[in-house]
């Protein structure tokens, strides 16, 4: 539940983060045995970190995926948030409409002043979780922001679309943060340490939105390997050789 | 059975046209933000929405897809499309996927494929259910359309998202790289901004363009961004790719999978985009690129 206004004290913050595939097999479906933090995500955590510290507030992470993401979890507590929930699925989920559903239901349950998403997930990179969350919940949904500023108790956030745009906006809303929102700090060996001492609440996906719907609207019907043989010619001679072996790939290319 | 096209980028709508054409769908309906002169004749309708959009808009969109009875809502990859196709899509329900491949009908319906983890797998999707929310980069189309003047249809909105304090615009580019045979892209192995005239002439030599990985043109500007390759750049396949001083983080890879060959230069031999390269030198690009720009010219090689 939202609360509206123009300006808060104490925010509550909302970070979508999600686990990725690190290392995995297929064999006519994905088996994943590693998981990581999504890139972008940790630009999301240092967004949510920078908001915490200048309006006061707590840091709620919420993420979606199997049992075993529970580490990347703990690495996004590490980073400064408060508590997390872990929304369980028996497998990889490949339906945008599944998550967002899924995430929709907690975020109906909790307070909430903005929810922060990444501008996409490096797995699927369709780019679509924080629109997709912001449509069911019937809320703002403000794209691609890069720089976040405070403004006499707003926010300021300035947008890399089309145009570089900065605009005000009314809470609660969603925004989405970019790969060039700051370099996100290096979680130290404390930080996580502390993380584990902090509450994960997990909860089955098929409890939120139901058996039915958990069965995705879209169908896995291939997945496979995406391979191009390169060559791996190599010159690793002097500068001369290297300079004559790059005029021969001309040749042979019929770039010249 | 109609659909609908998303447009954010004007040049994108022959494409788009022509994939619902491919997929046997027309009468279709158009959003835009632009007013075009002429609109391709399988547009039925056409209605310009507002760049800042918000409830009304998005609640009046929703209605005229429902009105029309569209079961397919394809969009062109431009930041504009891309923010508020998702959202259409969470309002109907609908599936959305994002950056496609391609999409082809089979017996059952849909079939849409598209590459996913940063470029090492091809997933092929079954939807069961419509309307299903689409983006696709769009390719060249063989031909011209016919196309005719076509009455548009105002939507207003009284309570966008955000309000505008500034803008800005940004630098526009009239190259189009996507469709290059030849492309040298640069890297953050460049250490000044001047050092790109290296690049740049090597590219007038052999005829190719000037790309770049993400930072040198979102951090350091250096180049705009339509010269940008990778996962949420430009994706391309021209006949050379010569990569200098870029590392290979996949992302910038997921950009480059299905050029045909690539060249990389780059000092450190540990650098990823060796493992994915036909061709391989490890050297310090600012020894390499004088002395092969000269032994160009010396050959008598020369197109600027």
């Amino acid at each position: 539940m939202g609360n509206i206004s123009s300006k808060v004290n104490n925010m509550e913050i909302v970070s979508l983060i999600k686990a990725i595939p690190a290392v995995y097999k297929i064999d006519n479906k994905l088996n994943v045995t590693k998981w990581k933090l999504n890139d972008i995500d940790r630009n999301v955590l240092e967004a949510a970190l920078l908001l915490k510290k200048t309006f006061d507030g707590n840091i709620t992470v919420i993420s979606v995926g199997p049992e075993d993401i529970t580490d990347v979890i703990r690495e996004a507590l590490a980073y400064g948030g408060d508590m997390a929930y872990h929304i369980v699925t028996n497998e990889y989920i490949f339906s945008g409409t599944v998550i967002s559903a899924a995430i929709e239901s907690i975020l109906r349950e909790i307070e909430y002043n903005i929810i922060l998403s990444g501008e996409a997930s490096s797995d699927l990179y369709d780019s679509r979780i924080g629109a997709l969350v912001a449509s069911r919940l019937g809320l703002p949904f403000i794209p691609r922001c890069k720089v976040l500023e405070e403004n006499n108790g707003n926010i300021i956030c300035t947008l890399d679309l089309d145009k570089e745009y900065k605009v005000s906006v009314e809470y609660p809303f969603v925004l989405e943060i970019t790969r060039e929102f700051g370099k996100p700090k290096i979680v130290t060996i404390l930080q996580l340490l502390r993380a584990s001492k902090k509450i994960i609440h997990q909860v089955h996906i098929e409890k939120l939105i139901g058996k039915k719907s958990y069965a995705a609207p879209l169908e896995v019907i291939g997945l496979d390997r995406f391979e191009v043989k390169r060559e791996r010619r190599i010159s690793t001679g002097s500068i001369e050789d290297s300079v004559n072996f790059i005029l021969d790939i001309f040749r042979e290319e019929r770039i010249l | 059975m109609r659909g609908a096209l998303f447009i954010g980028d004007p040049n994108s709508i022959d494409y788009l046209t022509s994939l619902l054409d491919r997929l046997g769908i027309n009468n279709n309906v158009l959003f835009s933000n632009i007013e075009m002169k002429t609109y391709p004749q399988t547009i039925d309708k056409v209605y310009i929405i507002p760049e800042v959009m918000g409830t009304a808009t998005l609640t009046s969109m929703i209605d005229i897809l429902r009105i029309h009875d569209v079961s397919i809502i394809v969009g062109d990859t431009s930041s504009w499309v891309t923010s508020y196709i998702p959202y259409l899509a969470g309002l109907l329900s609908g599936e959305y996927i994002g950056f496609i491949d391609d999409i082809y009908r089979d017996e059952q319906g849909f079939v849409i494929k598209k590459t996913i983890f940063t470029g090492e797998l091809i997933v092929k999707y079954r939807v069961r259910e419509t309307p299903i929310f689409l983006t696709i980069n769009p390719s060249k189309v063989e031909g011209n359309l016919n196309k005719e003047a076509k009455e548009a249809i105002y939507l207003s909105e009284s309570s966008p998202f955000y309000k505008i304090l500034t803008e800005k615009e940004k630098e526009k580019d009239k190259i189009d790289i996507q469709y290059a045979d030849v492309i040298v892209s640069v890297g953050r192995g460049f250490k000044n901004i001047k050092d790109l005239e290296l690049a740049e002439e090597l590219s007038n030599i052999v005829g190719g363009v000037v790309g770049c990985s993400r930072p040198i043109a979102t951090d350091l500007k250096w180049l705009p961004e339509e010269r940008w390759i990778g996962l949420s750049g430009k994706k391309v396949e021209p006949r050379l790719y010569i990569a200098i001083g870029i590392s290979g983080q996949p992302q910038h890879l997921a950009g480059i999978r299905r050029a045909k060959k690539i060249l990389a230069i780059n000092i450190d031999p540990e650098a990823p985009i060796f493992q994915h390269s036909d061709y391989c030198v490890v050297a310090d690009l600012y020894d390499i690129l004088p002395l092969l720009i000269r032994k160009l010219k010396e050959q008598g090689v020369t197109r600027s």
